[in-house]
Protein backbone atom coordinates (compact mmCIF):
# COMPACT_ATOMS: atom_id res chain seq x y z
CA UNK A 1 0.00 0.00 0.00
CA UNK A 2 2.84 2.52 0.48
CA UNK A 3 4.33 2.12 -2.52
CA UNK A 4 0.33 4.02 -3.64
CA UNK A 5 1.30 7.03 -1.52
CA UNK A 6 2.77 9.22 -4.83
CA UNK A 7 -0.49 7.89 -6.49
CA UNK A 8 -2.93 8.95 -4.01
CA UNK A 9 -1.37 12.25 -3.54
CA UNK A 10 -1.76 13.45 -7.50
CA UNK A 11 -5.45 12.26 -6.98
CA UNK A 12 -5.81 15.02 -4.45
CA UNK A 13 -5.94 12.59 -1.55
CA UNK A 14 -3.87 12.04 1.58
CA UNK A 15 -3.12 8.13 3.08
CA UNK A 16 -3.00 7.94 6.99
CA UNK A 17 -2.00 5.17 9.15
CA UNK A 18 -2.73 4.16 12.42
CA UNK A 19 -1.44 1.47 14.57
CA UNK A 20 -1.82 0.16 18.23
CA UNK A 21 1.37 0.19 19.04
CA UNK A 22 3.18 3.14 21.38
CA UNK A 23 5.06 5.66 19.74
CA UNK A 24 8.57 4.35 20.31
CA UNK A 25 6.94 1.48 18.38
CA UNK A 26 5.76 3.42 15.72
CA UNK A 27 8.60 5.91 15.16
CA UNK A 28 11.03 2.74 15.01
CA UNK A 29 8.28 0.89 12.22
CA UNK A 30 8.54 4.19 10.33
CA UNK A 31 12.14 4.89 10.07
CA UNK A 32 12.23 0.63 9.23
CA UNK A 33 9.63 1.08 6.25
CA UNK A 34 11.16 4.30 5.19
CA UNK A 35 7.10 5.61 5.35
CA UNK A 36 6.31 9.08 3.95
CA UNK A 37 2.71 8.70 5.01
CA UNK A 38 1.75 10.78 8.49
CA UNK A 39 1.68 7.69 11.44
CA UNK A 40 -0.84 7.82 14.40
CA UNK A 41 -0.68 5.67 16.80
CA UNK A 42 -3.87 3.90 19.10
CA UNK A 43 -3.32 1.83 21.79
CA UNK A 44 -6.50 2.29 23.25
CA UNK A 45 -7.98 0.27 19.90
CA UNK A 46 -10.72 3.26 20.21
CA UNK A 47 -10.46 4.22 16.53
CA UNK A 48 -10.09 0.59 15.93
CA UNK A 49 -13.50 -0.45 17.33
CA UNK A 50 -14.98 2.68 15.90
CA UNK A 51 -14.17 0.87 13.23
CA UNK A 52 -15.72 -2.29 13.27
CA UNK A 53 -12.48 -3.86 12.99
CA UNK A 54 -12.10 -7.21 14.22
CA UNK A 55 -10.00 -8.78 17.20
CA UNK A 56 -9.81 -11.99 16.75
CA UNK A 57 -7.34 -14.89 18.24
CA UNK A 58 -8.79 -17.52 15.49
CA UNK A 59 -7.98 -14.63 12.63
CA UNK A 60 -4.33 -14.78 13.69
CA UNK A 61 -3.64 -18.33 14.52
CA UNK A 62 -6.04 -19.86 12.10
CA UNK A 63 -4.60 -22.87 9.80
CA UNK A 64 -5.74 -20.28 6.50
CA UNK A 65 -2.80 -17.90 7.75
CA UNK A 66 -0.27 -20.77 7.90
CA UNK A 67 0.23 -21.13 3.95
CA UNK A 68 0.42 -16.80 3.80
CA UNK A 69 3.15 -16.78 6.49
CA UNK A 70 4.87 -19.30 4.90
CA UNK A 71 4.96 -17.89 1.28
CA UNK A 72 6.27 -14.32 2.95
CA UNK A 73 8.84 -16.06 4.58
CA UNK A 74 10.04 -18.10 1.18
CA UNK A 75 10.21 -14.51 -0.64
CA UNK A 76 12.24 -12.76 2.44
CA UNK A 77 8.93 -10.92 4.34
CA UNK A 78 9.79 -11.84 7.54
CA UNK A 79 7.93 -10.65 10.91
CA UNK A 80 10.21 -8.93 13.15
CA UNK A 81 8.75 -9.06 16.93
CA UNK A 82 4.74 -8.29 17.43
CA UNK A 83 4.57 -4.59 18.67
CA UNK A 84 0.86 -4.84 19.83
CA UNK A 85 -2.28 -6.36 19.88
CA UNK A 86 -1.48 -9.67 18.49
CA UNK A 87 -5.15 -10.55 17.91
CA UNK A 88 -5.97 -7.12 16.77
CA UNK A 89 -7.01 -6.99 12.70
CA UNK A 90 -6.81 -4.64 10.19
CA UNK A 91 -8.38 -2.71 7.84
CA UNK A 92 -8.44 -0.02 4.94
CA UNK A 93 -11.41 3.00 4.36
CA UNK A 94 -11.56 5.80 2.09
CA UNK A 95 -13.47 8.64 3.88
CA UNK A 96 -14.34 12.11 1.71
CA UNK A 97 -15.00 15.29 3.79
CA UNK A 98 -17.87 15.40 5.31
CA UNK A 99 -17.64 12.06 6.93
CA UNK A 100 -18.38 10.80 3.64
CA UNK A 101 -17.47 6.56 3.61
CA UNK A 102 -17.54 5.64 0.12
CA UNK A 103 -15.15 2.27 0.73
CA UNK A 104 -14.44 0.12 3.98
CA UNK A 105 -12.30 -3.24 3.94
CA UNK A 106 -12.51 -5.08 7.44
CA UNK A 107 -9.73 -7.54 7.54
CA UNK A 108 -10.83 -11.47 9.01
CA UNK A 109 -7.36 -12.10 8.99
CA UNK A 110 -3.27 -11.34 8.83
CA UNK A 111 -3.62 -11.86 5.03
CA UNK A 112 -6.67 -10.97 4.43
CA UNK A 113 -5.94 -7.38 2.44
CA UNK A 114 -7.69 -5.78 -0.20
CA UNK A 115 -5.18 -4.97 -3.16
CA UNK A 116 -3.62 -1.44 -3.05
CA UNK A 117 -4.72 -1.25 -7.29
CA UNK A 118 -8.65 -1.51 -5.97
CA UNK A 119 -8.56 1.23 -3.38
CA UNK A 120 -7.07 3.36 -5.72
CA UNK A 121 -9.41 2.85 -8.35
CA UNK A 122 -11.71 3.34 -6.08
CA UNK A 123 -10.55 6.91 -5.12
CA UNK A 124 -10.44 7.94 -8.70
CA UNK A 125 -13.92 6.47 -9.61
CA UNK A 126 -14.72 8.47 -6.68
CA UNK A 127 -12.80 11.80 -7.09
CA UNK A 128 -14.46 11.33 -10.80
CA UNK A 129 -18.10 11.44 -9.45
CA UNK A 130 -17.73 14.02 -7.66
CA UNK A 131 -16.24 16.50 -10.20
CA UNK A 132 -19.01 15.25 -12.75
CA UNK B 1 -1.57 -47.00 1.31
CA UNK B 2 -5.30 -47.22 2.67
CA UNK B 3 -4.00 -47.63 6.40
CA UNK B 4 -1.68 -44.48 5.78
CA UNK B 5 -4.52 -42.87 4.90
CA UNK B 6 -7.36 -44.25 8.24
CA UNK B 7 -4.21 -43.11 10.17
CA UNK B 8 -4.92 -39.69 8.88
CA UNK B 9 -8.18 -39.42 9.23
CA UNK B 10 -8.06 -37.32 12.62
CA UNK B 11 -5.33 -35.02 11.53
CA UNK B 12 -6.78 -34.26 8.18
CA UNK B 13 -10.44 -33.33 10.04
CA UNK B 14 -8.49 -31.44 12.78
CA UNK B 15 -6.78 -29.10 9.74
CA UNK B 16 -9.96 -28.98 7.91
CA UNK B 17 -11.78 -27.66 11.30
CA UNK B 18 -8.95 -25.44 11.72
CA UNK B 19 -8.99 -23.89 8.16
CA UNK B 20 -12.83 -23.38 8.14
CA UNK B 21 -13.13 -21.95 12.04
CA UNK B 22 -15.25 -18.87 11.98
CA UNK B 23 -13.59 -16.12 12.54
CA UNK B 24 -16.22 -13.78 12.14
CA UNK B 25 -18.13 -15.56 15.06
CA UNK B 26 -15.36 -15.49 17.54
CA UNK B 27 -14.26 -11.77 16.44
CA UNK B 28 -14.74 -9.09 19.18
CA UNK B 29 -15.37 -6.05 16.32
CA UNK B 30 -18.97 -5.14 15.52
CA UNK B 31 -17.45 -5.73 11.49
CA UNK B 32 -19.40 -2.62 10.77
CA UNK B 33 -17.95 0.72 10.46
CA UNK B 34 -19.06 4.11 12.70
CA UNK B 35 -18.14 7.01 10.72
CA UNK B 36 -19.29 9.40 13.19
CA UNK B 37 -17.30 7.80 16.36
CA UNK B 38 -14.38 7.26 13.44
CA UNK B 39 -14.24 10.79 13.10
CA UNK B 40 -13.99 11.93 17.13
CA UNK B 41 -11.75 8.99 17.85
CA UNK B 42 -8.48 10.41 19.30
CA UNK B 43 -5.03 9.34 18.43
CA UNK B 44 -1.81 10.24 18.97
CA UNK B 45 1.17 11.15 16.45
CA UNK B 46 4.28 9.85 16.88
CA UNK B 47 5.58 12.47 18.87
CA UNK B 48 2.58 11.59 21.09
CA UNK B 49 0.67 14.93 20.33
CA UNK B 50 -3.34 14.23 20.02
CA UNK B 51 -4.56 13.96 16.99
CA UNK B 52 -8.52 14.40 16.13
CA UNK B 53 -8.91 11.38 13.45
CA UNK B 54 -11.58 13.10 11.61
CA UNK B 55 -9.40 16.50 10.96
CA UNK B 56 -7.80 14.35 8.60
CA UNK B 57 -10.65 13.85 6.02
CA UNK B 58 -11.93 17.67 6.62
CA UNK B 59 -10.27 19.15 3.51
CA UNK B 60 -9.36 16.55 1.40
CA UNK B 61 -10.22 12.87 0.91
CA UNK B 62 -8.09 10.01 3.17
CA UNK B 63 -7.31 6.44 2.32
CA UNK B 64 -7.19 5.90 6.01
CA UNK B 65 -5.21 2.50 6.31
CA UNK B 66 -5.81 0.63 10.18
CA UNK B 67 -2.51 -2.19 10.32
CA UNK B 68 -2.33 -5.20 12.71
CA UNK B 69 0.48 -4.36 14.69
CA UNK B 70 3.89 -2.23 14.30
CA UNK B 71 6.40 -5.23 13.64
Amino acid sequence: MRDKVDEIHSLGAEMIIVGNGNSQFATAFKKKLNLTAPLYVDPSLASYNAAGLKRTKAGTLGARNWLPALKALFTGNFQGRTQGDPYQQGGVFIVFPGDGLVYSYISKRPSDRPPAKKIVEKLKAEQKKLNK
Amino acid sequence: MKNIFIHLQPFILILLILCFVPTMVLADGKGKPDIKAMSTSMVSDIEGNPFQLGNAWQEKPVVLVFIRHFG
